[in-house]
């Protein structure tokens, strides 16, 4: 039943999916223009300017080499094209991961751990480019609001927003959390080993002031849950 | 000085508030051409009931963020900034530092439009390097794909549980970054969880985020949360 894999792999795939990357490469390089010409108008300087670019060049090549990792995670069940094209535009491994796992339990899959066919992938699909058009018709409609809005909302109203988003996601995640700690085995044993690496990571990135690590720290305590399972599996023969 | 400033509203705001919007709708049909795609050339389409069950449950933290987020990371990112950064993603772990770094590094002064025009290139220079990695990180992987998804490997074993070891690094963040709001999210669900271990995403998602977001409002009021640097 990998047969749909060919669908999800397929030229027409590939193009369907390459649209939107040609769509963002093109507004970055539009804004840029109007960017250094607004600049050079009001007086600021071609190095300046040059330098501002350089270093948000510089500083997205090592994120983006994670984020490159967070792709590999997403290949084996939607195949190259589609996940690819959800990292380069909008998404975040975390929210594609809670996206399709959504899509695949709704279809009585348990998890990303069942096996796909056609109507699972088509359902992560629709779920996942349906999830975020929304935010993104904020933008597109409000942020002249947003702009004119900047002044009055006051430091404290910020503040509450940031607790607002914060809890929104943490409730949305809360259950899930909890499952693996209730089901036990090889889930248990994947979720200790994400948990240790995370608090781990987290520990070398304060203690040893590495701040770089920071984009680094999904990605490796989820391959730390997952290296934990395989390990459980061949040495101490939990799950199998 | 309000020369400047008109200068600046019409040669940079209007200009990029229009292309903006425009690029931003052009992407919103995009992201539907592969979901089409599919339809129209496999015959794959979603059973429309497990669809919506699933779109409930994303929808229900997505709505949110969807609306909150371009408010709290406005005045970091900028005008220009915002538009790009809301269509590229990755924005707390990646286009906010890189803004942040853009304005050290040209010692602008914030809110001004010196310091949106840095952050406005920072920012597309940083999506400029991230796609290319991208692509570039594509190509090279992709002689290697026929390994990664044949079933029974050693990979795929590991790869089943992706989810829990995901999940287990958002509880590590949650306790460790802000356990105040972590514990009651985590307490509920627990206690759901021991009652039925394998309901649906939509059945737990809605009423989770709202006795998460009500018990933060409640902590928020008693001075108990202060604020939170977000995901």
């Amino acid at each position: 039943m990998t047969d749909y894999l060919s669908a999800a792999n397929s030229p027409g795939m590939w193009l369907a999916c390459s649209a939107i990357i040609v769509v963002v490469i093109f507004q970055a390089a539009r804004i840029t223009m109007l960017a250094y010409r607004a600049g050079l108008a009001i007086g600021m300087s071609r190095q300046q300017m040059m330098a501002a670019f350089r270093t948000g060049m510089t500083t997205a090549i090592v994120p983006s080499i994670a984020i490159l990792l967070g792709l590999a995670l997403l290949i084996p069940r939607l195949g190259v094209p589609f996940p690819w094209m959800r990292l380069a535009v909008i998404g975040s491994v975390t929210y594609e991961l809670i996206a399709a796992g959504a899509a695949a339990t709704e279809m009585g899959l348990e998890g990303l751990s069942g096996r796909f066919d056609g109507p699972v992938f088509s359902t992560a699909v629709w779920t996942m480019s349906m999830g975020v058009f929304f935010g993104l018709l904020i933008v597109a409609f409000f942020t002249n609001k947003i702009k004119k809005m900047k002044d009055r909302v006051a430091g404290r109203d910020m503040a509450w927003l940031s607790v607002l988003t914060s809890a929104a996601f943490f409730g949305a995640v809360g259950y899930m959390v909890a499952q693996p700690m209730v089901k036990g085995g090889p889930p248990l044993v994947a979720m200790l080993g994400g948990f240790l690496t995370m608090v781990l990571v987290g520990a070398v990135i304060k203690l040893g002031r590495q701040e770089w690590l920071k984009e680094w720290a999904l990605a490796l305590s989820i391959i730390g849950g997952m290296a934990a399972s395989g390990l459980a599996v061949h040495y101490l023969g939990i799950g199998g | 000085m309000a020369d400047k400033t008109e200068i600046f509203e019409e040669r940079f705001i209007r200009p990029v508030g229009v292309t903006g919007r425009y690029t931003i709708l052009a992407a919103v049909v995009c992201l539907f051409l592969p979901g089409l795609y599919l339809y129209f050339f496999h015959g794959l389409f979603p059973p429309l009931e497990p669809l919506i069950r699933a779109l409930i449950a994303v929808w229900a933290f997505m709505i949110v963020m969807g609306v909150i987020e371009p408010i709290v990371y406005y005045p970091i990112l900028g005008y220009g900034g915002t538009f790009m950064s809301f269509l590229v993603g990755n924005i707390l772990n990646l286009r906010v530092p890189v803004s942040a770094t853009a304005q050290a590094v040209a010692g602008t002064r914030e809110g001004s439009p010196e310091a949106e025009i840095v952050s406005t290139l920072g920012i597309a220079g940083s999506i400029i390097a991230n796609e290319a990695v991208l692509i570039i990180g594509v190509i090279l992987f992709l002689p290697f794909i026929g390994e990664v998804q044949g079933s029974g490997t050693a990979m795929a074993v590991a790869l089943d549980q992706v989810l829990p070891a995901l999940f287990g690094a958002l509880g590590a963040m949650m306790l460790v970054r802000n356990y105040k709001l972590g514990l009651v999210p985590i307490g509920m669900g627990l206690v759901i969880a021991l009652i039925k271990d394998d309901l649906p995403f939509s059945v737990t998602i809605p009423p989770m985020v709202l006795v998460s977001v009500l018990s933060a409002r409640f902590m928020y009021k008693k001075g108990w949360v202060k604020g939170d640097t977000m995901m």
